[in-house]
């Protein structure tokens, strides 16, 4: 039922379109210039469709206190001469095994070249070595920043699955700001260095890594996310954050930013009150020992100039921009800010530091019936733990030894048999060196949220 | 053998009969002589949905205990999901009078509430007396009074169940199979007619009380708050805003066989420090962390599983403040005697000052001690939290939530709720267009802009 509307509503879109098009009021001008869009949408599809990737990873979940392998099915385009393909970090950034399916329908392997959670791009390569058939073309990015509202798309993907789909529809926005607030199934909160192109070109689960290009042909954005149950609301990470961030994952396998440890916040209302005649960048938060903190930043701070970059954001949609700009400069750069408080401006030194990984290797720690993943500054920020010390507990398998001892996800493992841990390698090294079969039980101390805690985990004798 | 089985069986007959006689009569006879002090208690509560509060008519049960007091259950009438407590209660008798009443108390160990009567009950109305020396055993028929549906003249009805267990830890309590529907903090009878105490929920008798017990948890099974608990409250009874329980100041664990066996103890069970409180008298007494709590006063701590651990709370909560308890605990294999000075337990959220805006449409109350544990804030942090905004009202639309700690409002520090009142009512009295507050969610801080409209104010 839903699906025959969408379709009568799209041809009286095309309908429509036609008449907009058209200069002579006649129904021939009309049909000459869905004829040419249509020769258009061949040609645009023509330079995109052999590209097009559908891949099938592996990926592993360890929430459930075991580490589980599943198999899921995304989309992704070949973007550069030796099979490098670029798709999303949610669909292949923690795959195992990558098996991709061309437009030829015939199937190769790929590996994973490296990923970026925070802009939800992974790049991976196909393994022609055993392949004996024609290779895919690639696909040019186009200049996203030239995309207007009303702009003609095409979706490329394979939404639920269904191979080498292709969709239609307009820019419904540029600069979508997405609050912070979108959390990939990997866990990493994404998208506070970019805005999103908003489109109505039909988006759904597979769609994901997928091209979204204009009539020329050339790849604009590279379809991530969309609204379930709304209509066509889908969104896509624009192709001028893509390049760069494949660029460096090409390099690097990753992607380096640079932390000073500052939230913001738009300026709009609050322009009087901080007496921003020259606009600036309101500071919301700073983190406690944070580059920011030791440089005597306050919240409440405006900031106006950024070494030589004169610093603005009055809208969330520029928020981004300022994130990217500092996340940008190397890391360990010397950065000179010039800001005011109280309507005194004032300048002061920092040194970027590490943004680091947004989240820590997982590990199946099998026989004690959990799962525990390394902490970054980012997770010790977000859990709000005084250190990055120790490892959290991701999962607990349900009626395991640890359950029933009480252990929890999200628990921060501190000590076990009273052997500090300071790290994932540290808990990983300790764990391997135990001896399998003993059936000694094991104390765990652990902190949740500001108390201590000390589990005691015991092994199945005749007991049980 | 044959005859002496035969002897036995007579006797038995002959006992039945008796009690069968006396128990007929006591239904009849307690539900004429003891239902009307049997009341109905209408009141006005909060309740949030879906984000939305809204306030609700509430009845439940009540007895009148004397002429001017009645009491109810504590779960009943305790502080709302909102944090509000219910008001405006009115009470209805036999006969058709109504009287308007006040909360004076919750009892935290007991649970149980009490209203003060605006005016003292109709006068052939008796309040209920509880029999103390009535010592109810597991098989005894016990009796309730529980309360009809609104429309239903009289109001009153009575069951017949059984005393099923009787348990001693972590409190003792008897347990009844009577139905709890209607007649919670109803009075329980034995068969000979005395009020042997009131009916209660199983998990309404201390945290995790009874957990794990299938009929509890599906409202099967109920206990009975005994008389001498009833008994006392009702000569002293409890008030607001006056704690009786005191405080150690820390969190704690069950200290379990298996571990004190891993620790090498002789002592099988015991509490372990998770965590201690700064400022409270278990820091000032050098309590630490990992400390094994195994004696108090010298007697041993009889808790080997967590949801014993409320024995702990209670025996130290019902101690008073000031008293000193000597704790024996064992830190790192060492063993030694630790006397603490119990301080008087730190304010509630329900007790929290408050101030509400009609203009703002938004309700702040001071931080209390549960805030500063809640939201991890430091002993010296200052602020006043947000405990409702009015969705569609000037707050509201700015952006501010409940839960919002506000730190400053404008260029103004905000410590209480008295600070809130005279800057917002500044603000109304001049009219402000605008108003920056400064307010810290989730841990982190923001600037949240407030714009009136006084022109569109009804």
């Amino acid at each position: 039922m839903a699906m025959r509307w969408c379709r009568s509503q799209r041809v009286a879109f095309l309908a429509l379109l036609g008449v907009v098009l058209g200069l002579v009021p006649a129904s021939q001008a009309g049909d000459a210039a869905n004829l040419e869009l249509q020769k258009m949408i061949f040609a645009a599809r023509d330079r995109v469709l052999p590209a097009l990737v559908n891949i099938s990873p592996v990926v592993r979940d360890f929430s459930s206190g075991k580490k589980e392998k599943s198999s899921v099915t995304g989309s992704g385009v070949a973007f550069r001469e030796g099979g490098y393909v670029v798709t999303n970090y949610h669909v292949a950034g923690e795959a195992e095994e990558i098996v991709c399916t061309l437009w030829n329908k015939e199937r190769v392997r790929a590996e994973l070249v490296g990923g970026d959670p925070m802009t939800d791009i992974a790049v991976l390569r196909l393994d022609f070595s055993d392949y004996k058939g024609e290779k895919p073309p690639i696909s040019e990015f186009g200049d996203s920043d030239k995309l207007q509202t009303g702009q003609i798309v095409m979706a490329l993907g394979s939404p639920f699955a269904l191979s080498r789909s292709l969709s239609f529809g307009v820019v419904s926005t540029t600069g979508r700001y997405l609050a912070e607030t979108f959390r990939l199934p990997t866990g990493e909160r994404s998208g506070i260095f970019n805005t999103w192109i908003q489109t109505d070109a039909a988006i759904n689960p597979g769609n994901s890594g997928g091209p979204l290009v204009d009539l020329s042909g050339q790849i604009v954005g590279i379809n991530s996310r969309a609204f379930m149950l709304a209509n066509n609301l889908g969104f896509s990470i624009p192709s001028n954050v893509v390049k760069k961030v494949v660029d460096e994952i090409i390099r690097n396998g990753r992607v380096e930013r640079s932390w000073i440890g500052v939230a913001v916040q738009p300026l709009q209302e609050l322009e009087d009150f901080f007496d921003a005649e020259q606009g600036g960048v309101l500071v919301s938060n700073v983190e406690n020992e944070s580059p920011a903190a030791m440089a005597g930043i306050q919240a409440g701070d405006l900031l106006l100039q950024v070494d030589d970059a004169t610093v603005s954001a009055r809208f969330y949609e520029e928020i981004p921009l300022f994130y990217d700009h500092i996340a940008g400069v190397p890391v360990g750069t010397e950065l000179t800010v010039v800001f005011q408080r109280s309507g005194e401006v004032r300048t002061t030194q920092l040194t970027t530091v590490q943004f680091g990984r947004p989240m820590g290797n997982h590990y199946e720690v099998d026989r004690w019936g959990f799962t525990v993943r390394g902490i970054t500054k980012q997770m010790a920020l977000e859990h709000r733990l005084d250190s990055m010390q120790g490892v959290l507990i991701a999962g607990v398998q349900g009626g395991g030894s640890a359950e029933v001892a009480g252990l929890s996800a999200n628990d921060v493992l501190h000590t076990v048999d009273g052997r500090e841990i300071q790290n994932l390698e540290d808990f990983k090294t300790l764990y391997e060196g135990l001896d399998d079969d003993s059936k000694e039980p094991i104390m765990l101390k652990i902190k949740r949220r500001d108390s201590s805690r000390w589990v005691l985990l015991k092994f199945g004798g005749q007991k049980g | 053998m044959n005859m002496t089985f035969g002897r036995i069986t007579a006797g038995c007959f002959v006992v039945l009969a008796l009690m069968g006689a006396v128990v007929q009569a006591g239904t009849r006879d307690i539900y004429e002589r003891s239902g009307s002090s049997v009341v109905s208690v209408s009141y006005f509560v909060e309740t949030s949905f879906m984000r939305e509060v809204r306030e609700v008519e509430g009845r439940d049960l009540g007895i009148l205990v004397t002429q001017d007091r009645i009491m109810m259950n504590g779960a009943v009438v305790g502080v709302s999901s909102t944090g509000s407590r219910p008001h405006g209660f009115r009470v209805h008798f036999d006969g058709g009078a109504i009287i308007g009443a006040k909360m004076i108390g919750i009892d935290e160990f007991a649970n149980i509430a009490f209203l003060e009567l605006e005016t003292p009950a109709p006068a052939n109305i008796k309040p209920l007396s509880f029999d103390e020396r009535a010592r109810p055993r597991v098989g005894d028929e016990v009796h309730v009074l529980g309360l009809l549906p609104p429309n239903l003249d009289p109001m009153v009805h009575i069951g017949t169940g059984k005393v099923i267990a009787a348990v001693e830890k972590p409190k003792p309590f008897l347990i009844t199979d009577l139905f709890l529907d209607d007649a919670l903090g109803g009075p329980v009878f034995n068969s000979s007619g005395k009020a042997i105490g009131v009916l209660a929920e199983m998990g309404g008798a201390g945290p995790s009380f009874a957990s794990g017990f299938g009929g509890a948890e599906a409202g099967i099974y109920a206990l009975i708050v005994s008389s001498q608990t009833l008994n006392a409250l009702i000569a002293d009874p409890p008030r607001h805003g006056e704690s009786r329980r005191a405080w150690l100041g820390i969190t704690l664990q069950a200290l379990t066989a298996d571990m004190a066996q891993y620790w090498g103890l002789e002592e099988r069970s015991g509490i372990i420090v998770n965590s201690v409180v700064p400022m409270s008298p278990a820091e000032r007494a050098g309590l630490q962390e990992g400390d094994l709590v195994l004696s108090m006063n010298g007697a041993p701590v009889p808790v080997n599983q967590d949801e014993h651990v409320p024995i702990f709370v209670d025996q130290v909560g019902s101690s008073g403040a000031g008293t000193v308890i000597e704790f024996g605990i064992s830190r790192d294999g060492q063993r030694m005697q630790v006397p603490i000075t119990l301080a008087a337990a730190p304010k509630s959220r329900a007790d929290a000052e408050k101030y509400r805006s009609p203009e703002f449409e938004m309700t702040v109350r001071e931080l209390v001690f549960s805030d500063y544990r809640a939201f991890d804030l430091d002993p010296e942090f200052q602020g006043v939290l947000i405990s409702k905004v009015g969705e569609g009202g000037w707050s509201g639309v700015g952006g501010l939530r409940p839960g919002d700690i506000i730190r400053r409002v404008g260029e103004e520090s905000v410590e209480t709720p008295g600070d809130i009142e005279e800057l917002l009512g500044k603000a109304v009295s001049e009219q402000s267009k605008k108003l920056v507050f400064f307010v810290q969610r989730f841990g982190r801080t923001q600037f949240i802009t407030v714009q009136p409209n006084w022109n569109g104010q009804s």
